[in-house]
């Protein structure tokens, strides 16, 4: 769902009224280490938990673990409207961790507003 | 969306800071912490004052926050990150208490706050004294913001920990009755409130069974305060000038069991 080619600054949804073209400046570099490490540590994580499976389990689990976690990702809701992957939060352990993604940055609670459907499907469908 | 800590205002200040703007000061527990392990279980001992750059931020903060029913967790750094970081750790244990149906275990907690204080690579200034009591034994952990951590019988941690710290090597001994144990943590902790800056006003002690905890806040009450409000306030009678009064015995009142009609809430 998530395969976007080319430059995150020109392909993510921008909603191009109110910000204007967006700019290659704007990508720059990682202002802050934390947001670094923010933005890697999960799928470094999940690479990690993956290793260890194989080299515990063999190839073979984590390969059908894959496999069952595509076919639940793919039940979902458009963007901007809240889709529950339950499925999907069960297999990964999701369901039973309690982090910052619990309790902040609800959408309701936002002070700017999200970026709309319409500008996240261009995105996605490459209409940009 | 990335929830957590937000960085678009990062451009912002430093675009501020360049041009001569002072940042707001942070609010730091600048503390004494201490923890100590004796015949029974832990006792955990904490100063109560939190500072804003040299101005005092809370006279009497709460330090000793609860993580589960058998451990409790002192915290120093800046005061935002140990109450949210120790806050989280509460409710990620929650949840693994339901899912695994048992007591807590004190080095779940450790493993935990170590593995989200490394991951944020010292960035979340959380210095915490973890100490609990589960079905192994009372046990007591120091956790540095980097995320290493102690085992130890008797640790201190802030910015008065060498005061409390040598309050500690003096007087330690293993096997400590509950009365000498929470004498000594309380000696350690004043140590550090009349010698450091940076910590100061009362005294919070816990002390932590098997089974049991006792949460006592204020045990010491070292701040003189020269007015006591009461709350809610009596006046004596004779205060007001009464001018009339009527007095009506109950004994003449009759109750009536007509049909209740119920109140019009629409």
């Amino acid at each position: 769902m998530e395969d976007r080619t080319g430059l995150p600054v020109l392909t993510e949804p921008r909603d191009t009224l109110r910000e204007g073209l967006s700019t290659l400046k704007e990508a720059g570099a990682v202002v802050h280490p934390v947001e670094a490490i923010q933005a890697k540590s999960a799928s470094q994580e999940e690479q990690r938990r993956i290793q260890m499976l194989q080299s515990v389990y063999g190839t073979a689990l984590p390969a059908r673990m894959q496999l069952e976690q595509q076919i639940l990702g793919r039940v979902q809701r458009l963007p901007g409207i809240p889709s529950s992957r339950l499925g999907l939060e069960s297999l990964s352990g999701e369901l039973d961790d309690f982090s910052f993604t619990s309790y902040l940055g609800h959408t309701e609670a936002l002070e700017t507003e999200p970026k709309g459907m319409h500008a996240e499907m261009e995105a996605r469908l490459k209409l940009r | 969306m990335t929830a957590g800590f937000q960085f678009d205002l990062c451009n912002r200040n430093r675009l501020l800071e360049s041009k001569g703007v002072q940042g707001a000061s942070v609010t730091k527990t600048g503390t004494t912490i201490a923890g100590l392990v004796f015949k029974d279980g832990v006792v955990l001992g904490a100063d109560t004052r939190s500072t804003s750059g040299s101005t005092v931020a809370d006279k009497n903060c709460e330090k000793i926050h609860f993580i589960a029913p058998n451990i409790y967790c002192c915290g120093a750094g800046t005061a935002a990150d140990t109450e949210n970081v120790t806050g989280m750790i509460s409710s990620s244990l929650d949840l693994h208490r339901y899912a695994t149906g048992r007591e807590s275990r004190v080095v779940t907690a450790m493993t935990m706050l170590k593995s989200h204080l490394f991951r944020y690579q010292g960035y979340v200034s959380a210095a915490l004294v973890l100490g609990g009591v589960d079905f192994r034994g009372p046990h007591l952990f120091t956790v540095y913001p980097h995320g290493s951590t102690d085992a130890l019988p008797f640790c201190t941690m802030g910015s008065g920990s060498l005061n409390a710290m040598a309050v500690f090597e003096a007087g330690y001994k293993d096997d400590l009755t509950r009365e000498e144990a929470v004498e000594l943590v309380a000696n350690a902790i004043k140590a550090g409130i009349y010698n450091d800056l940076g910590s100061g006003s009362n005294v919070d002690i816990c002390v932590i069974t098997k089974g049991k905890v006792d949460y006592l806040r204020n045990h010491e009450y070292l701040q003189n305060k020269t007015y006591q409000r009461r709350h809610p306030v009596t006046y004596g009678k004779g205060t007001t000038k009464v001018t009339k009064e009527k007095i009506i015995p109950l004994s003449e009142l009759t109750i009536q069991d007509g049909d209740a009609t119920a109140m019009d809430t629409s």
